[in-house]
């Protein structure tokens, strides 16, 4: 079931369970939410920017040695936008981003962050990796792409994208995802680990 | 020699790598700020210098010349420090309710410029003529991005409402005196030794070579009032968070030879536990986490420090009265234990940071209860990661993490007018 605005106002104002709350903080104001008809929240963009840079690391390559990978630092480059001051995004540039408000959500929530249709008719593509696991707590990544013809200056503080959150019927509410994306206020290249299966399959 | 030749060509490297510098990333207006003013002042330079005959050997080129070698020597470590400003490696988060704690005692029109150094041990840059109105605070680089240690940052505050409020006046007649009176009385014996040509008059007198030799006691007790008055003012600022900080810095000491311009760790520590128990700070086993340091050998350095040690031992009541009088007519927050409690169950039970405008001394004391929290995430499964070697690592990143995303979100209130 999606949750409407006005249930996440409830949600942020008085938690069903207050063990186990949904938060949102810096909180959105209660009272817009509760009048607004839609079933999403508008989320902002953070002040935190990571964009692969040209570097003299070999190609990323999920299938070598993880020692020998290079590491963040040396294929990123990361840039702190301070409120006030804008990022400009070129056409054909893709850089990570942060979301402003820092999520919880409750082992009985989860959610999927999808772009504004605004943002979008100018070129500019939120995220491609949607989902957000129950009990998920942090800042949201959001992979920002300029597919238009026009560099798009953005300055954090806008509402750039928006979450729907659903809840989820669980068996285990303990059970949580163990992503290790959680709990950070900075965009991450991350890593990308291969399953088991994955890892025989790509055996010569 | 081509001196002239030599000195034009020394400023236009310097203006050349002030213009690369102007293409960072500045983070912060006042960073820019201070880099277009020492611009000015080099190009000021250079203006005096393009005007100088070639050739001339007059002592007003030769100034010239000196003055900007001069200036070149005290202000390039300084685009060095404004260059490591821009760095991500900071917690850029951190400037905002620093730079307004800043504006509280020591004005609105203070700027702030917080960088990084590659030295393992907060300072500031003092009384920069180029840069009036600047406070520059550094902490050592490996360390720029732990909110943990921002509590220090009090302690280089201090150092600017000294210089600012002029509080060594107040001190400086008190600390001769009492430099004279040990040096002329119970330690009159072990002086004469030292120094068996002058009589307790030349000493105390106008006698300028006598006076030479107790200065330097004068100069060391001088400073170290000077630091444990900051030490005073960055307990009172941050309370328990600054003993915390204090001691992850230097506990237990290196055992090297100890600074003249402190008072020795011991007693440094000792005059915190006191000033703590008088503000009803609480730090079980302080003291013992600190070992001791070696005093100087030498007879005429150990007399002088010694007495320099005991002048400044009797200003302790005074300088913690001072310090407490300062935070409190410049409506320094003090520390509400229940918002503390309170703010450190939401990190730790819920791991989110802070949900209302929140000041600094909140933020970064639940950092440091949940920091000394043994089983802080121990079951929190996210935190625990895949393998048993991520956890730490994890716990600390998510820690400092949140407590910087909290100092965003206060700052974003009061940018929004909600102030703390």
């Amino acid at each position: 079931m999606m949750l409407k605005a006005d249930q996440i106002a409830r949600e942020l104002e008085r938690p069903t369970n207050p063990k186990d709350p949904l938060v949102i903080t810096p909180q959105p104001d209660i009272e817009t939410l509760r009048k607004s008809g839609a079933a999403s929240i508008d989320i902002r963009l953070g002040c935190w920017f990571l964009a692969c840079r040209p570097s003299r690391a070999g190609l990323f390559d999920v299938y070598g040695k993880q020692s020998d990978a290079p590491n963040e630092a040396k294929l990123t480059k990361s840039y702190y936008v301070p409120f006030g001051q804008g990022f400009v995004l070129h056409p054909r540039a893709f850089v990570l981003a942060i979301t402003m408000e820092w999520i919880r959500l409750s082992a009985n929530l989860g959610a999927y962050v999808i772009g504004r249709s605004s943002w979008g008719r100018h070129g500019l593509i939120i995220a491609t990796a949607t989902g957000v696991h129950p009990g998920f707590t942090g800042c949201l990544t959001l992979e920002l792409s300029n597919v238009g013809e026009i560099p798009i200056t953005i300055k954090p503080g806008t509402t750039i994208c928006q979450i729907f959150i659903h809840q989820v019927h669980s068996g285990d509410p303990k059970l949580v995802d163990r992503s290790s994306f959680i709990g950070r206020r900075k965009p991450t290249l991350g890593m990308i680990e291969l399953d088991s299966i994955a890892e025989k399959l790509a055996e010569v | 020699m081509p001196t002239l030749q030599d000195a034009r060509a020394r400023v236009t490297a310097v203006l050349d790598e002030i213009d690369r510098l102007k293409q960072s990333e500045f983070p912060y207006a006042h960073t820019r700020e201070a880099l277009e003013l020492l611009e000015n002042r080099f190009k000021w330079h250079q203006s005096v210098l393009g005007k100088a005959a070639a050739g001339s050997k007059s002592a007003a080129v030769h100034n010239a010349c000196r003055d900007s070698l001069r200036e070149l020597h005290v202000y390039v470590p300084i685009l060095g420090f404004i260059l490591r400003a821009t760095n991500v490696r900071n917690a850029f988060e951190e400037y905002g309710p620093l730079q307004r704690l800043a504006h509280r005692v020591i004005g609105v029109d203070a700027k702030l410029i917080v960088s990084s150094e590659w030295e393992f041990s907060p300072f500031m840059y003092r009384a920069i003529t180029g840069l009036s109105g600047f406070v520059l605070i550094g902490l050592p680089a490996p360390e720029s991005s732990n909110p943990l240690l921002l509590p220090l940052a009090g302690h280089e505050l201090g150092h600017s409402i000294w210089e600012h409020e002029n509080l060594e006046a107040n001190y400086d007649k008190k600390i001769e005196k009492g430099i004279l009176d040990e040096l002329t009385g119970k330690r009159w014996e072990e002086y004469s030794k030292l120094y068996p040509q002058y009589t307790k008059e030349d000493v105390k007198g106008e006698n300028w070579i006598a006076r030479l030799t107790w200065r330097p006691a004068y100069t060391w007790a001088l400073l170290q009032i000077e630091e444990m008055f900051c030490d005073f003012m960055g307990l009172r600022m941050f309370a328990e968070a600054y003993l915390y900080a204090f001691a992850y810095l230097l506990s237990p000491g290196t055992s090297g030879q100890r600074s003249l311009r402190y008072p020795n760790i011991k007693r440094r520590v000792s005059h915190l536990i006191y000033a703590a128990s008088q503000l009803g700070i609480m730090v079980p086993d302080y003291e013992v986490a600190f070992g001791e340091e070696i005093e100087p050998t030498d007879p005429t350095t150990a007399l002088l420090v010694s007495t320099a040690d005991t002048v400044s031992l009797l200003l302790v009541e005074d300088l913690l009265k001072l310090a407490v009088a300062i935070a409190e007519q410049k409506q320094v927050p003090s520390k509400d234990t229940e918002k503390v409690k309170s703010i450190a169950e939401s990190f730790r039970e819920w791991v989110v940071p802070v949900r209302e405008p929140t000041s600094l001394i909140h933020i970064v004391n639940a950092g440091w209860e949940c920091n000394m929290d043994e089983n802080l995430w121990k079951d929190v499964p996210q935190i625990k990661g895949r393998k048993q070697e991520d956890f730490a690592k994890n716990r600390e990143r998510v820690l400092r993490d949140i407590m910087l995303k909290s100092m965003e979100i206060s700052e974003t209130y009061e940018r929004l007018g909600k102030p703390s």
